[in-house]
């Protein structure tokens, strides 16, 4: 009792602990943000107040045990620390101490995530998250548990969860201490003179920890009644698994108690509704289900006023999640299709609340946004719905023209474009207004996005519709028709250019009258034309439009720029036009415009002019490009260099390095070289052209190896984590050219270099040095390895350890590869330490890691003999958490395989005399992967394995039964036609019974097992055991049976024509197939 | 029993907390649900197939064009039969194919 009593005293001091560490860090956060002064009146009476609140909880009742207990935890928590990061770290042991920091707290993070633990890290970086975050810059990366840190929750899910952990963790009220302290002994203290409780707002929501993604200024709920009671069980509804604050805005009617007889029919049905839709949107998935289909049963009942009134501000509400918002799209859609005309007084009501969908950031907003509409159109009919949308063409509100219009693209879609077409054709003429018009032409382009190459039958019709525009006087609605145009053009490539012969002269005279936006339009247009012209056509229009486009170079406008590239790469992609032209007309030119500083700066500009230039080197060829754009490898202007990197990365891994001459050759190298050791950020692009470029020259990178080893081996030991990691990377990437050129040399002292790195205590950085070292393994061999393989497996080892998902992976493929490869170089005993590491590796998280793992036992056991190895995993099958067993059987299976089944079987079989259902499973299981693998082998085993089976298809536990039906099944697939039909039949036995088994995944093995043995023992026998149940009385008996003979039918549908029974004729029909009794 | 399939069995299996009653409820109604679904599917694929109210009538047409489909593609079994019945391969076949449109003779009537 008195126990039980500390403990609770001790949660709750935690609990204080944590709080006032969380002041602390609020504390810091405030002094970044008010005045100084303010800070110092908080904190002192913030501190003030805790410590005293803090003794007088600390000289309570019996103060010798709490203080005992206490002071064990308490002055435990530094040690502990320090000792729990040597074990940890000992698989590094050349950690230098300084260097500790950062990474151990990241570690124990993932291993021990107590509560006592996290005071001593926040007493020792009491600064704010972000900072912390920037000391180790990496870490984070592939992690699955986010570092504390940054723990902003993100999704509405985790902000209440939050907001339920500080309704927990809220200040005691009085009365709450008032029960929990005994009445005398005890006095309450006046609050310091100078404390004055915070209270202007935003402060306060500083001091709170809500979630500070909350934009701009929140004013937070202060009615604890609705905060903290929300009610578990709706009535009328049941319990639904959760029922969130904002639900009861619309939900909030069910929950008043009023006497369900004093109410109207009409309020009757509103309530009715209501709990539909919350079972709906709360309720788990049968009850989801049975609530839409009631409610689409009952839809016409209803009718859609009622209904629309209730789900239609459901679906506007703002913090409508993505899974609810499908579920009410589901509604809509089944509701839809049974109210069918029914609904066409609300089409106008529906879209207004629908078409904002249309434009949603996400995409998944989008698409149901169109499934809407789509449904709706197809209910209330095209009349209707143009009908509605008529006045919104016209809409003085932009916006409201762009929903509409978009929105007549899915009529279009729905009601197909013939009938829409008339339609159309008068508004893109309309003469009442110019946003008519605007809004027509933007209807065609909305369609061409929407329905791609869907257009191509009606392609002459809609550029005809439209091709009027591209001469309105109207500026606005010039540039939408040739965006248009554009969109169409873009939707038929590469067909249809007859269908724009209108519209050619228009659009190129055009861009000889237009400027700017208008411009940029046509030019837009244009460039999606000519890839679909032939290529005489393409190269004279393409020569017509250069003149304005190497004009247009100069533009300063971002869009023009950005057009103008787009235009040059579809012009240069074409047939038509020739490199000379390109090399003499447009190179010059674009160089000396895109290719500067400026464009490296904006990120699409950036894309657009690699891509371009790309293009263009299609053309031209690698060294026209290369050979202008290496110098600049040595730009001082960091973005710019690496726009020239990812450039000549990307053109040269598409057109080789044979272009490229001995002069150029190095410049490059050197250019490159250059680039790679000035960066300051690490970035893949660098890497990836390193690596690139070198595979790409082959042998002629040999002169340059030297210095590009020395460029390596100085960056492994620089002081930069990113620095080694990347060096480390390099080194994986040029392994095979290092081999190739012979350089074996220089790869044994990298080999040695990177042994010696081991050591290294970020995992990143080792997780790549690990795979640096495989890549040299890899391609020098086992026998000529340095250091050699036994004395690099035993530093492995350790590494083995780390919880690091990228040092895993990496080691254990290592590892797995010197087992492969090279297993004799490590003594047996080595092997097995292995073993004992590679358990906990099944736990991993990462399925790669697993299969390496397993697969890995594999090869151990090949090396070393499968008898330890199998007891190790044996054992392994006893723990309780199943993915780990899982991988255990596979492993076993594998083990198997490699080292031939009979070595194993014994000791698997005997396994199977453990009386522990986990055991007996996974030697169930472990035999099924077994005989899966190792096929037509298996009919030596069958026999053995027979009356292991024949007790697990008898057992009583399913599952049992399951794995045995599963395992009968691989094993019969295994030895089809090799004579092993009496041992089936009699399984065949065993298994029959369970066909009435009701359990999905049962029934679904039992049905596996009976298909398999049809195969191997053929399907006569199977029809035999059939035709007893085929016309049973009893209609379950008859389901399962004909479900038998329908897959027995699909299998083996000719072969059976022998085998089905003779008939009799009755008098009325003759069933005899007499033609098999003919005789000769 | 793919890997996947093991693994969203447990899942389910530790994360549906039903209480009984509605246990044999859900599954027998999803079975249905799925059974009836599939089998609808399956018919159209296969018109030979049959489910629980398939009568004798029925399953005897079934097999009986299967039987004239599987003679006439197995080209040894038809020049048996023409020789058994001193007729020429191609009247055989004629005959079978025309056999196919009522070979058991009038359908019976079905008893709701």
């Amino acid at each position: 009792m008195r126990e039980v009593e500390i403990e609770k005293e001790e949660q709750r001091i935690k609990r204080k602990i944590e709080e006032k560490k969380r002041e602390e860090q609020q504390k810091a956060k405030e002094s970044s943000t008010t005045s100084i002064a303010s800070t110092i009146s908080t904190s002192t009476s913030l501190s003030s107040s805790s410590l005293s609140e803090k003794k007088r909880r600390w000289d309570m009742e019996t103060p010798t045990i709490e203080d005992t207990k206490s002071s064990s935890e308490w002055s435990r928590t530094d040690d502990e620390t320090s000792s729990v990061s040597k074990s940890r770290w000992d698989e590094t042991p050349r950690t230098t101490d300084d260097e500790m920091d950062t990474p151990r707290k990241r570690s124990r993070w993932d291993v021990t995530p107590q509560v006592s633990t996290k005071k001593s890290r926040w007493d020792e970086t009491p600064t704010h998250p972000t900072v912390q975050m920037g000391a180790t810059p990496v870490g984070n990366l592939g992690l699955l548990t986010p570092t504390p840190g940054h723990l902003v929750p993100m999704t509405p899910e985790a902000q209440r969860w939050e907001k339920d952990l500080d309704a927990r963790n809220r200040p005691l009220s009085d009365e709450e201490l008032d029960a929990m302290f005994p009445p005398t002994g005890y006095k309450i203290l006046e609050p310091p003179a100078g404390y004055v409780p915070i209270r202007t707002p935003a402060r306060k929501l500083m001091a709170t920890p809500t979630p500070m993604a909350a934009d701009g200024f929140v004013m937070l709920e202060e009615d604890r009644n609705q905060t903290y009671d929300l009610p578990a069980e709706i009535p009328g509804v049941g319990n639904l698994p959760f029922f969130k604050q904002e639900d009861m805005q619309h939900f909030g009617k069910l929950l008043d108690d009023k006497d369900e007889s004093e109410l109207s029919v009409e309020e009757l049905k509103e309530r009715k509704i209501m709990r539909l839709l919350l079972k709906i949107k709360n309720g788990t998935p049968p009850m989801r289900k049975t609530a839409l289909r009631q409610i689409t049963d009952k839809a016409r009942d209803f009718g859609a006023g009622p209904l629309f009134n209730q789900i239609l501000p459901l679906l506007m509400s703002q913090n409508l999640e993505d899974q609810e918002r499908h579920l009410l799209v589901k509604v809509i859609d089944r509701i839809l299709y049974k109210l069918d005309a029914l609904v066409r007084p609300y089409v106008h009501k529906i879209l207004v609340v629908i078409e904002p969908l249309l434009i949603d950031e996400d995409y998944f907003a989008r698409c149901e946004g169109r499934e809407i509409i789509s449904n709706l159109s197809k209910a209330a009919g095209l009349p209707t719905m143009i009908a509605t949308m008529r006045p919104d063409i016209d809409h003085v509100d932009e916006y409201v023209r762009n929903t509409t219009a978009r929105a007549f693209s899915v009529v279009a879609s729905a009601h197909g474009i013939p009938a829409l077409l008339p339609f159309l054709k008068a508004v893109c003429k309309s003469k009442k207004s110019w946003q008519a018009r605007h809004t027509g032409i933007k209807i065609v382009q909305q369609i061409a996005i929407l329905m791609g190459c869907a257009v191509l039958p009606h392609l002459k019709n809609l550029v005809e519709a439209i091709a009027h525009g591209l001469e309105d006087e109207q500026q606005k609605v010039r540039t939408i028709t040739a965006l248009a145009i554009a969109a169409l053009a873009e939707a038929a490539a590469p067909y249809g250019i007859e269908s724009f012969d209108s519209v050619l002269k228009p659009l190129w005279t055009g861009i000889r009258k237009h400027r700017g936006k208008g411009l940029a339009a046509f030019l837009k247009a244009i460039g999606y034309i000519i890839p679909l012209m032939d290529a005489e056509y393409a190269n004279y229009y393409t020569k017509e439009v250069m003149i304005i486009l190497i004009r247009e170079f100069q533009s300063p406008d971002e869009e023009m720029k950005k057009i103008v590239l787009k235009v040059v790469k579809q012009c240069a992609a074409t047939d038509g036009v020739q490199p000379q032209y390109i090399k003499e007309e447009i190179l010059p030119e674009f160089f000396k415009n895109f290719w500067v500083r400026r464009m490296a700066l904006d990120r699409r500009n950036y894309r657009q002019v690699v891509e371009t230039t790309v293009e263009l080197a299609q053309k031209v060829g690698v060294t026209e490009i290369v050979g202008r754009i290496v110098e600049d490898l040595k730009d001082e202007s960091e973005p710019y260099r690496k726009m020239v990197m990812e450039t000549v990365e990307k053109v040269v891994s598409q057109l080789g390095a044979a272009d490229i001459d001995t002069r150029l050759e190095e410049v490059l190298i050197d250019g490159i070289l250059y680039a790679f050791q000035e960066q300051t950020v690490e970035d893949i692009v660098m890497l990836n052209g390193f690596g690139t470029v070198v595979n790409a020259l082959g042998l002629r990178v040999k002169p340059y190896l030297q210095q590009i080893t020395s460029t390596i081996l100085w960056r492994l030991n620089n002081k930069s984590a990113k620095v080694r990691q990347q060096a480390a990377d390099l080194i994986s990437r040029i392994a095979v050219v290092m081999k190739t050129c012979g350089e074996e040399k220089l790869m044994g002292h990298l080999g040695v270099v990177l042994y010696e790195y081991l050591g290294e205590e970020y995992p990143e950085v080792l997780g790549s040095i690990l795979g640096g070292l495989k890549s040299i393994v890899n391609v020098i061999g086992m026998s000529s390895m340095t250091p050699p393989i036994k004395d690099l497996l035993p530093r492995l080892t350790p590494i083995l350890k780390n919880r690091h998902e990228k040092v895993q992976e990496s080691c254990i493929d290592l590892v797995g590869r010197i087992a492969d490869r090279g297993a004799e170089f490590v003594s047996a005993r080595e092997w097995m330490r292995i073993c004992f590491e590679l358990l906990d590796m099944l736990k991993a998280h990462k399925k790669g890691i697993r299969r390496a793992t397993v697969n890995t036992f594999g090869y151990i056991a090949k090396a070393i003999g499968p008898q330890d190895v199998l007891a190790t995993l044996l054992n392994n099958l006893k723990v309780q958490e199943r993915q780990n067993r899982v991988c255990t059987t596979v492993a076993i299976a594998i083990v198997a395989e490699t080292c031939a089944p009979f070595t194993v079987l014994p000791a698997l079989m005997n396994e199977y005399r453990v009386p522990e259902l986990n055991v007996q499973n996974g030697v169930l299981k472990s035999l099924s992967f077994l005989f899966e693998y190792i096929g037509e082998m298996g009919k030596d085993y069958i026999y053995a394995v027979t009356p292991l089976l024949e007790d697990a298809l008898m057992d009583r536990d399913l599952v049992h039964r399951q794995t045995a039906c599963t395992t009968v099944k691989h094993m019969s697939l295994g030895v089809f036609g090799l004579g092993c039909e009496d041992a089936l039949l009699h399984l065949l036995n065993y298994v029959w019974p369970n066909i009435f088994e009701t359990s999905p995944h049962v029934i679904n093995a039992v049905m596996e097992a009976i298909e398999g043995l049809r195969v191997a023992i053929g399907p006569a026998t199977v029809l035999q055991y059939t035709l007893q149940g085929l016309f049973h009385p009893a209609r379950k008996v008859r389901e399962i049976y004909w479900k038998i003979y329908n897959n027995l039918y699909i299998g083996a549908q000719d072969a059976l024509i022998p085998y089905y029974p003779r008939i009799e004729d009755d008098e009325r029909n003759n069933y005899e197939r007499y033609e098999l009794s003919m005789w000769l | 029993m793919t890997y996947t399939q093991y693994v969203s069995r447990s899942k389910k299996k530790t994360i549906k907390i039903v209480p009984i009653c509605f246990v044999e409820n859900i599954i027998t109604q999803m079975d249905r649900f799925n059974l009836n679904s599939q089998l609808e599917h399956l018919q159209s694929k296969y018109v030979g197939t049959g489910h629980a109210d398939t009568n004798k009538f029925e399953w005897m047409v079934n097999q009986h064009r299967d039987s004239y489909a599987s003679y006439i593609g197995h080209h040894a079994l038809i020049s048996y039969f023409s020789v058994a019945q001193n007729e020429s391969i191609a009247r055989v076949k004629f005959e079978f194919v025309e056999k196919m449109l009522q070979p058991c003779g009038m359908p019976v009537p079905r008893d709701e």
